[in-house]
């Protein structure tokens, strides 16, 4: 298609627009497993080694569900200071506690909403169970780094406004053996788009199952 | 007037609470049966091995079973279960289980449960729906079968669970641990009938009939009884695999008196070793085995291990596939029981196996149907006690609809 010139104009002001000041790029991450399947719910950070103008972020409110006796989703990122809400979309009530030395902290029996978040001060992992459904589980990680996410059904992450410059790229993932959970490398951001790939060192073990049969009632 | 005042106010204030911290379901199950079978059921005193015998052809009650569950404080919570069974039962509805149970918030990785009052011991691998049905067929393999009979924890449980989640481990390791009483007749249906497979329980104030008197003023089994004064205990090991996979093994000993036989019910000394595992393969097939190996002893003898021994073995295999609203379950049980000393004054001998179909569909939540086809073959030597033939082969087809709500 050709477009006449003051049309390609006023694209290249959108852009300009669409652009801040400081130039930043595109990063795409994928993760995939020993036989090259994309690795879904992985958690992927990106920190800057030196320091550069990392957008200012509030910490907007996160949810984490309850549905079929199980957490959803079974891993959640935050930045350090988000209020987390574990919602109960169950019919049966449950009791959410931590003992990670991050967050401590036990959520009296409820149903639907509770009374109020929880809120992740501290960095680190959590990990979240229910006092009255042993085979619950869920994890939190909790970070300081202005940018992170976790990969999609496809294996990538992508981010869009990193700024050039130096950066730790880490994976994490409870779905390996414990001394495999975190991966990192590091990356030189340019002006243009730029691709990682981390290739994990073996097959993710299956994510706990919900149990979707309410008959069931032995947990 | 004060005080009933007060009890009231509490009481409105629990109820209050009620939505949130109790759960209460109801459940029954009517069914359709046709027997072709030579015997009569232990349940009418006859020496059948299922439920329903030759006479029993047509509508039957299957269970009315009231199940409630809850928060008495936060971390302490009541599980009760009453059921009926329509069968002439002492009362016509009673407990199965009852009891309290303390889940402290674990502080650790190590997590503390511990249960009081009357409940199933961990052994079941197939009795995971309400009222401790089977989740996978109507009738339980022999194993847990003779679990709902004769066993029943009436005393104290506590599990010490190390929570793997925390450490990166995909599986959790529990070792169980109970001292409890009233379980002294606990073998004496499997030393006068054999193992069984069917979905009675026995509540914990039922009884049965003696399947080889036919005296009638000779009253029934009370199988919940406290003969010798001593206390039993098990203990068991537990792994739970990504919340999927479970494998246990768990000793019983109800370190009965076998000397104490002046009461309703002597005192039986049962002793056996328990090992399963559960594992769910893909396409939503679950696979369960179990086996079970011990004795059970009766009457005086010189080295207190009773005048009478009877050897007790069974395992099963059971596949069951589930396929959205529809189960499908096989499952193949062998029964064996053997006299090791006493023989000459009651042979206790089984030799048997059986297969069973299963189709499960659940309409909703609320709405569930189950068709069972059994066949159960083999021999029951003391039934030549009553001039009966020891070989005999029974075959049961069901059909239960079951609401709940």
């Amino acid at each position: 298609m050709r477009l006449p010139p003051h049309h390609i104009g006023i694209l290249l002001l959108g852009l300009a627009l669409r652009t801040p000041a400081a130039s930043a790029a595109e990063l795409t991450v994928r993760v995939s497993d020993v036989q090259g399947r994309p690795a879904h719910n992985v958690v992927v950070v990106a920190t800057p080694k030196a320091a550069v103008s990392a957008p200012a972020r509030s910490a907007p409110l996160a949810e984490m569900d309850q549905v079929d006796r199980q957490f959803s989703p079974y891993v959640l990122a935050i930045r350090t200071g988000t209020p987390v809400l574990f919602a109960n979309n169950d019919s049966v009530a449950h009791q959410v506690y931590s003992f990670s030395p991050p967050k401590r902290f036990e959520l009296a029996l409820y149903h639907g909403k509770p009374r109020e978040p929880v809120v992740f001060d501290r960095p680190g992992i959590v990990t979240i169970g229910c006092n009255i459904h042993d085979n619950m589980v869920g994890y939190l990680y909790v970070t300081d780094a202005p940018w992170f996410g976790a990969t999609g059904d496809d294996g990538v992450w992508r981010v869009h406004d990193l700024p050039p410059g130096e950066y730790e790229l880490q994976v994490w993932t409870p779905l390996l053996p414990p001394h495999e959970w975190l991966q990192t490398q590091n990356i030189s951001i340019s002006d243009e788009s730029t691709r990682a790939s981390f290739k994990l060192k073996r097959a993710l073990r299956p994510e706990p199952a919900p149990i979707k049969d309410k008959r069931v009632r032995d947990y | 007037m004060r005080l009933s005042c007060l009890a009231l106010t509490v009481s409105m204030w629990t109820f209050g609470q009620s939505a949130l911290a109790h759960e209460i379901t109801a459940q029954i199950d009517l069914r359709a049966v046709v027997v072709d079978s030579p015997l009569d059921s232990f349940t009418e005193g006859g020496t059948g091995q299922l439920r329903f015998g030759g006479d029993d052809d047509g509508l039957r009650l299957g269970a009315v079973t009231i199940d409630a569950a809850g928060e008495i404080v936060d971390t302490v919570r009541y599980g009760v279960t009453a059921r009926a069974t329509g069968d002439g039962d002492r009362n016509p509805i009673d407990l199965t289980e009852a009891y309290l149970e303390w889940r402290p918030y674990p502080s650790s990785p190590l997590r503390w449960k511990t249960r009081v009052g009357a409940f199933y011991a961990p052994i079941s691998l197939e009795n995971r729906a309400v009222g401790w049905d089977s989740l996978y067929s109507i009738s339980a393999s022999a194993i847990n079968t003779w679990m709902g009979e004769e066993l029943r924890t009436i005393g104290l449980e506590t599990s010490l669970t190390a929570l793997g989640a925390t450490a990166g481990r995909n599986f959790d390791v529990s070792i169980v641990a109970s001292a409890y009483g009233w379980n002294d007749p606990a073998g004496i249906l499997l030393f006068q009938r054999g193992w069984g497979i069917h979905d009675r329980q026995t509540a914990l104030f039922g009884e049965l009939p003696r399947p080889l008197v036919q005296d009638p003023s000779i009253p029934n089994i009370e199988f919940f009884d406290e003969v010798d004064g001593r206390y039993g205990y098990y203990a068991g090991v537990e792994t739970k695999i990504s919340s999927r996979h479970v494998l246990r093994a768990l000793h019983y000993d109800n370190r009965g008196d076998t000397a104490e036989v002046e009461a309703r019910e002597p005192t039986w000394l049962t002793r056996f070793d328990s090992f399963g595992a559960r594992i769910e393969l893909p396409l939503e097939i679950t696979a369960i085995a179990q086996y079970m190996q011990g004795d059970t002893a009766v009457g005086a003898s010189a080295d207190g291990r009773g005048f009478i021994i009877v050897d007790l073995e069974s395992w099963f295999v059971l596949l069951s596939r589930q396929h959205g609203r529809h189960r499908y379950t096989a499952r193949y049980d062998r029964m064996n029981t053997e006299t090791v000393r006493g023989a000459r004054f009651f042979d206790s001998h089984q030799d048997a196996d059986a297969w069973t179909a299963a189709y499960l569909f659940s309409f909703n939540d609320h709405w569930q149907l189950a068709a069972e086809a059994i066949r159960l073959s083999g021999s029951l030597r003391q039934r030549a006690e009553i001039g009966l033939s020891p070989n005999a082969t029974e075959r049961l087809l069901q059909l239960a609809a079951r609401y709940s709500f």
